[in-house]
């Protein structure tokens, strides 16, 4: 019976404290319960992300902009990928999208060391931490969309009705992101090593993403091996959705993906409701 | 799922412990031990029982917390006294559920607030406005609840104006109110705080003390931490003392602040009272002025003695040297109860009409001082020593806890003081003067009312 406490309904619930940890129900009910606390550290990263900048919020238009031309010059003009049509900008861009969301979750790894304090003065459910770092992604997702159609326009693309399907590109992106930031924020607590590791897996996995190149570069047996890495499903899901039906994702390489991100997501739950009351102790 | 909680218990806690681990594990010890360590069992210390069963504990492990049992009413204000490191704050982070306990478990009715530390989660860069909304929604207040009480809480920090200013701008004090304003007006059944009266200047902690003691008499469930023993025994009726991880002490809050005093005051391995001190060389109190040499307390018959009948007078007797020509010196005493660390009273040698204030040449003096009989309420004393030039107010020596004694209570009190004497049961008030009074018939009155014969 998933009750929502209102404010004055909580003083019958009993709260009983042992050393074993929280049953899965009560903990999506307790996540529940401090909705609050998630809203309001989102809006503290968005408000305090760009406090003291110049152009503030831009930035986050700006960064994956930067880094598609920056991609466009050396792999576009001087390389010359051939990406089926597509100008490598509008090509690059739209993968960047997605792609920025999932450097949020591999940030928020970080996000129960940084916020220790925190941790070792007040009880929340620990969970809040990283799913609001990557939260903060998701709003530059959606600013970040618009831009990705303007950019489109401006080469002559106009989005066909794939774009209906936006939601669930983004949702996918989130259940990535997600799920490997409860993986990174419950092995970082323990082991810091993960802290300068995980730069580096990003890199590795940015580069095994279909991002700079058309997944049709890889050869038609090794395909169901470029799903594995759920960042593929969902770049070509973002890009079907994006540059229309004619772009339909690579045959085994969505399903895979999609497979795999449950099994992440689970596993990465699991882990993190293990480790997550004692983060005080150990962080 | 959970088992019947009597009526008007809201907090039950049944044999918490909390052990910590010693070990060098990840994040100490040599490079080796910790590689062993991380390639062996990463994925049992991740998946596995950091916390489950206790394994044996060895010298690698410490409790911090052992066999804590209480239950709570509601509306029960609880004091939680104890030395640093007796776990006090273990304690509080497991009932505001930071921690687990490593064993027992503890049962909350209600809604359970922490103020463990005013101001978590405020963020510099952020106005005051929006740290209040972010940190009463980490204190699990609803957004509703905080806007209804948003001007409050920004009247009660004292911040008007500058509410909207970000943070960083603000000073320390401003943003300890803050914190505190916001805590204050946090709406649960059962409220954990720790060392919350410590903030502000003492304008504002008097202003904290008022809240704590309005919420205490609202019905709500406190327990608080305090190291003003006088502050708790006036807010609380309960008290609970830890020592050592263990609960030393539990019920009325006089009762535990007495015994927590008591055990503050001699502490473990020190001799409780003793009459006579003396210091010989670089070792006596002081510097160039003069130095302290020995300090002494004399009972009725002129012997040394620690622990005296308070119906008879007692002597104070302080030797010091006066190492060069001073033009005034003030020789003497402050009389500390040792229970509270109240100043009973100040005495010095400046009372002497003979040497008073004057000048005194280099050379070795004996100070002594007649404390009357039945001035003083029974009960442990100390005398912290002290000696200053009063025109310049200049320190000259000091010495804290010279001697400590107690003054017994005896027959000879005369009625004030009931027998038996040894209960702790006294009349109240600081000191105890025997003081002349007289009674007398007035005319008038009753009196045809006395049976017949009766004189």
């Amino acid at each position: 019976m998933p009750t929502v406490p209102s404010e004055c309904a909580a003083s019958d619930v009993v709260v009983r404290i042992d050393g074993s940890a929280t049953g899965l129900r009560e903990g999506v009910r307790d996540l529940w319960r401090y909705r609050e606390v998630l809203y309001f550290l989102v809006y503290r990263d968005l408000k305090a992300r760009y406090h003291q900048t110049v152009i503030g919020s831009a930035w986050v238009l700006l960064q994956p902009m930067l880094s598609a031309a920056v991609l466009t010059v050396v792999l576009g003009l001087l390389v010359r990928v051939s990406t089926g049509g597509v100008p490598y900008p509008v090509f690059v861009y739209t993968a960047l999208i997605p792609w920025a969301l999932f450097a949020r979750g591999l940030d928020a790894g970080n996000s129960l060391v940084i916020n220790q304090a925190m941790l070792n003065k007040v009880y929340f459910p620990r969970a809040v931490l990283p799913i609001a770092a990557v939260m903060t992604g998701v709003v530059d997702v959606i600013m970040a969309l618009p831009f990705a159609l303007l950019l489109m326009a401006a080469f002559g693309f106009s989005p066909g009705p794939t774009l209906l399907a936006a939601p669930v590109a983004v949702l996918f992106a989130l259940a990535v992101s997600l799920s490997v930031s409860l993986w990174l924020a419950a092995l970082t607590v323990r082991f810091r090593d993960f802290r300068a590791a995980t730069p580096l897996l990003g890199q590795l996995l940015m580069f095994a993403t279909p991002i700079m190149w058309p997944s049709e570069l890889v050869p038609e047996r090794w395909r169901p091996l470029l799903g594995v890495n759920p960042m593929a499903g969902v770049v070509e899901l973002f890009r079907w959705t994006l540059l229309g039906p004619e772009r339909a994702p690579l045959s085994p390489v969505l399903p895979i993906s999609l497979l795999v991100t449950a099994g992440v997501a689970l596993a990465g739950f699991a882990l993190f409701r293990r480790v997550e009351h004692t983060v005080a102790d150990v962080v | 799922m959970i088992g019947p909680v009597a009526s008007d218990v809201v907090l039950r806690a049944s044999g918490v412990g909390k052990r910590y681990s010693l070990a060098p594990g990840l994040g100490s010890g040599r490079v080796k031990d910790l590689l062993e360590e991380a390639l062996r069992s990463p994925l049992r210390r991740l998946l596995g029982r950091t916390d489950g069963a206790p394994r044996p504990a060895g010298r690698d492990a410490l409790w911090a917390l052992r066999d804590i049992s209480f239950e709570l009413q509601r509306g029960d204000v609880v004091g939680l006294v104890g030395r640093n490191g007796s776990g006090k704050s273990t304690l509080l982070k497991i009932l505001s559920r930071i921690t687990p306990p490593t064993e027992g478990w503890v049962e909350a009715r209600g809604r359970c607030g922490s103020l463990l530390e005013v101001g978590t989660g405020f963020h510099p860069d952020l106005s005051g406005r929006d740290n209040v909304y972010l940190f009463g929604s980490l204190l699990s207040m609803k957004r509703a609840e905080i806007a209804r009480k948003f001007d409050e809480i920004v009247e009660f920090a004292e911040l008007g104006p500058f509410i909207d200013v970000p943070l960083k701008r603000y000073s320390t004090g401003m943003q300890v109110r803050l914190g505190f304003a916001v805590a204050a007006h946090l709406e649960a059944e059962i409220l954990f705080a720790d060392e919350v009266l410590a903030v502000g200047d003492i304008a504002f902690q008097r202003k904290c003390l008022d809240r704590m003691e309005a919420v205490a008499s609202e019905g709500r469930t406190v327990i608080f931490v305090s190291h003003d023993i006088a502050a708790m025994t006036r807010l609380c009726k309960l008290g609970m003392w830890l020592e050592a991880g263990r609960l030393a002490g539990f019920g009325r809050a006089e009762d535990v602040a007495a015994s927590y005093m008591e055990f503050m005051a001699t502490g473990p391995g020190q001799e409780r009272y003793w009459p006579t001190r003396e210091w010989t060389g670089d070792a006596r109190p002081g510097r160039d002025k003069a130095r302290l040499e020995a300090v002494r307390l004399l009972d009725h018959t002129g012997g040394p003695s620690a622990v005296l009948d308070g119906a008879r007078p007692l002597r104070v007797e302080l030797e010091y040297e006066v190492l060069a020509d001073v033009l005034g010196l003030s020789v003497g005493f402050h009389l500390v109860r040792q229970t509270d660390g109240l100043v009973v009273f100040h005495a010095a040698d400046v009372e002497d009409p003979e040497w008073g204030p004057g000048p005194r040449a280099a050379g070795r003096y004996l100070s002594a001082c007649d404390v009357p009989a039945k001035l003083l309420m029974p009960g442990d004393y100390a005398l912290h020593i002290v000696a200053d030039v009063p025109v310049t107010e200049e320190p000259v020596f000091r010495a804290d806890q010279a001697l400590r004694f107690k003054l017994r209570a005896t027959s000879a009190y005369g009625s004030m003081v009931d027998v038996p004497l040894d209960d702790g049961r006294l009349p109240p008030g600081v000191v105890l003067p025997s003081l002349p009074w007289r009674v007398s018939r007035r005319p008038g009155g009753a009196s045809a009312a006395r049976p017949a014969g009766d004189t």
